[in-house]
């Protein structure tokens, strides 16, 4: 180690790959990962976030997985939560969207409505 | 590299490893590679979580489920639900049964009243990171401090921050940590050293041991940083051979930081080196001495020395060195990099910051806290210990183990600090905190302190030597019926002197349990004496077996007396003749209606 900068560096590398154990998150994503939901593509889903997550440098977000949440065919199903916010479900998830939704939920704040449980109910 | 998705925590601190956690590490890491999860899931040893009584146990984070004493067919069904399908296993969640019941379901680690309740500064890290990987302790902002120091402030900046902040020892004395650095820095010498304590002697504490097994690494940067501040270029560590994993943690740790520049030549590229070296210890209380310690440094027999001369004038080697305490490092690089105002805004007047304490004994939370200086004993022991067990009484709490004291009911509500323990006759010690019941003599709990401290007087000088050795002598007695009431006036003459006239510490508090009891449960040491009865019912020989009204007459106790003490007939109330009775207790193990009790 020749510098702080140098450590500073290290820091930041290996905190965002580590800070899941400590974070209180300013958004967490919840996934539904029980049976229908992996059969559908949870698992990709939820793997992509983390993907996008990384690629935006977006830092306190916590991603987690849940349950079953009771309605197969709208699987896969993502949950967006923000303290003083109602939660936002996010339904029929695909890689694509899922990408779309960190870009503009988590970055830009704008709830994607297409793709929420609402205006599919319509 | 992408983000791992779930991170899962198994403790290997000394409890959970001895409840084989590294099976359980080793069977998550089989588990996760046969479900293709490796590249997903991350499992990572870590160090004591403080609640050692619950483990093995293992969080997994993000959601921070709190799964404790898990067992080795658990890890299959941890994997297959939590892990493949986002279900919480509940049924091996911890209960937190201080929480209201809707919420006694430990999902998320950080909800949990035994956590909620801390503050963690010297423990921020244990429980957190891997302590054998130098990666996830820089992320966790170490070595910043060290980097900080060396490259923004001068030794005697560094002086200030620590005398500000108001850090005093955590090891037992309490002496503000700055001005000791400050001696040792004014001493001229070309050759100084820093010296860290962990013996931990007192045998209810072992926070030290969790620091070291948990986040060795901010020991070895708080050290440097000392280096810096005194003008030491040479560290040395004593810490008792009985801690294993602490050893081999602070092994590697010290390896890594040689290996990423952060020991060894030219630190962060200045001018300033650090190194440091490992010497273990055979475990004796007294070489927790400082000045036994350092003799037992330089390889001589380990015995404390006289004072004058200090440590910081003349200390290993003969040249000028500061020693501390493991959990006195452990604050020092926050202090640095929080500022000392942050720390001080901590804390009591006088007593700033947090502390570790190891509550045990008659609780029913056991492990170990951190809390703020000033926190009320009645938070600890009712809040965060959750209070004494199967709905008993408490009686007293001993803090600074065998050199310390007891403190009673009536003064739960002060502030802990360093100067409010001494008032009531106790200290802050290391951090050791039993908590006693209804059930515990306090002569006996006297006695058992000081037959302790007889064990581990070194025998260098004579008050210590053979003062204890008398004072033990007539607990026994008071112990045994044989005590007379003038015994107690021996007690505290022998007491008086032993304290005022011992060369080290040891023999300087070996008396205080006996003075605290004594202080606060006079009435207790003169039933024993005069009444010939232990209130607690704990001295054995002082008890009598006496059958109550519940007897039955089912004639089976005076089958087993062996000394045929017990009349009665058949369907009739029998009765022990207490004059003949040798309390074997044969008779109470028999007796099908529980009516044989000791008394
Ligand atoms: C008998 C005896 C045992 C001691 N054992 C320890 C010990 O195990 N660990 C410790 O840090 N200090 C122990 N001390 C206190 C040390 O002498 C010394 O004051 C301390 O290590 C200084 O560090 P601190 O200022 O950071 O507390 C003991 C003192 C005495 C008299
Ligand atoms: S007081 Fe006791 S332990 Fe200390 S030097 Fe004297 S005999 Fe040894
Ligand atoms: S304690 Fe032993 S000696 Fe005493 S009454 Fe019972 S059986 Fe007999
Ligand atoms: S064994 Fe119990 S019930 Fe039976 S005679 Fe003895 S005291 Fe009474
Ligand atoms: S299993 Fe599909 S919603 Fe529950
Ligand atoms: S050793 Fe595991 S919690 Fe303390």
């Amino acid at each position: 180690m020749k510098s702080l900068a140098e450590l500073e560096k290290v820091q930041q590398e290996v905190y965002r790959r580590i800070n899941l154990r400590t974070l209180k998150g300013s958004y967490t994503v919840s996934v539904a990962m029980d049976d229908c939901g992996m059969a559908a593509g949870a698992r990709q889903v939820l793997l992509t976030i983390l993907d996008e997550i990384d690629q935006q440098g977006l830092e306190n977000i916590r991603v987690v997985q849940t349950g079953c949440l009771g309605d197969c065919k709208l699987e896969p199903v993502v949950e967006i939560f923000q303290e003083g916010h109602p939660k936002t479900t996010y339904i029929q998830m695909t890689e694509e969207k899922a990408r779309q939704i960190v870009k503009s939920h988590l970055v830009q704040h704008q709830v994607v409505e297409a793709s929420t449980i609402g205006s599919n109910k319509k | 590299m992408s983000l791992f998705r779930s991170h899962v925590l198994i403790c290997g601190g000394t409890g959970c490893t001895s409840s084989s956690s590294d099976k359980i590490e080793e069977r998550f890491k089989e588990l996760v590679a046969e479900q293709g999860l490796d590249q997903e899931v991350m499992v990572v040893r870590t160090g004591c979580f403080g609640l050692c009584e619950e483990g093995p146990i293992c969080i997994v984070h993000p959601e921070g489920s709190f799964y404790s004493r898990v067992k080795i067919e658990d890890v299959d069904t941890i994997v297959s639900e939590h892990l493949m399908k986002g279900r919480v296993v509940t049924s091996l969640l911890y209960r937190d049964k201080l929480a209201p019941p809707e919420h006694q379901l430990a999902t998320s680690f950080s909800e949990v009243t035994f956590y909620k309740m801390q503050h963690r500064v010297a423990l921020k890290n244990c429980g957190v990171i891997n302590p054998e990987v130098i990666e996830e302790y820089i992320a966790y902002d170490g070595y910043k401090a060290l980097g900080k120091v060396l490259t923004e402030m001068q030794p005697a900046d560094v002086l200030d921050a620590v005398k500000k902040s108001g850090l005093r020892g955590r090891g037992g004395g309490g002496f503000p940590t700055g001005i000791k650095w400050e001696f040792a820095a004014k001493t001229e010498g070309p050759i100084k050293y820093i010296g860290c304590n962990a013996d931990e002697g007192d045998p209810g504490a072992f926070m030290d041991r969790s620091i070291l097994e948990g986040d060795p690494h901010c020991l070895i940067e708080a050290m440097a940083i000392a280096g810096y501040a005194t003008g030491a270029e040479k560290g040395y560590v004593y810490i008792r051979a009985e801690y294993p994993i602490a050893v081999k943690r602070l092994k590697i740790a010290i390896e890594q930081a040689k290996e990423h520049g952060l020991l060894g030549r030219n630190i962060f590229g200045t001018d300033f080196s650090f190194d440091m070296e490992i010497r273990l210890g055979a475990g004796a209380f007294v070489c927790g001495e400082e000045t036994a310690l350092i003799a037992s440094i330089e390889g001589e027999r380990g015995m404390p020395r006289p004072k004058p001369p200090f440590p910081a004038h003349k200390g290993i080697f003969g040249k000028p060195t500061v020693i501390n305490n493991v959990e006195t490092f452990a604050n020092v690089p926050q202090i640095i990099l929080k500022g000392p105002e942050w720390y001080a805004s901590m804390g009591t007047e006088k007593s700033k910051g947090t502390k570790v304490f190891a509550l045990g004994g008659k609780i029913n939370n056991s492990g170990l806290i951190e809390i703020e200086m000033g926190t009320k004993l009645r938070h600890v022991i009712e809040d965060i210990g959750g209070g004494i067990p199967k709905g008993k009484k408490f009686k007293a709490v001993q803090t600074g183990g065998p050199s310390g004291g007891c403190i009673t009911a009536d003064h739960l509500d002060i502030p802990i600090d360093y100067d409010n323990l001494i008032s009531l006759g106790s200290m802050m010690g290391s951090g050791g905190m039993i908590v006693m019941d209804e059930d515990n003599c306090m002569v006996d709990i006297a006695r058992f302190f000081l037959d302790f401290t007889v064990d581990e007087s070194c025998g260098k000088c004579v008050p210590c030597r053979e003062g204890t050795r008398r004072m033990l002598e007539i607990l026994d007695r008071i112990t045994e019926g044989k005590g007379e009431m003038e015994d107690i006036d021996k007690l505290e003459r022998l007491a008086k002197n032993i304290k005022s006239s011992s060369l080290c510490g040891l023999g300087q508090t070996a008396p205080n349990p006996v003075l605290s009891t004594l202080r606060y449960f006079r009435t207790e040491y003169e039933a024993h004496i005069v009444g010939k009865t232990c209130p607690a019912g704990v001295c054995q020989a002082l008890l009598t077996y006496v059958i109550t009204d519940a007897c039955k007459g089912c004639t089976l106790c005076k089958k087993v007396c062996p000394v045929g003490c017990i009349t009665g007939e058949v369907k009739g109330l029998h009765h022990i003749d207490p004059d003949a009775c040798i309390k074997c207790g044969a008779c109470m193990s028999k007796c099908p209606f529980n009516a044989i009790i000791k008394k």
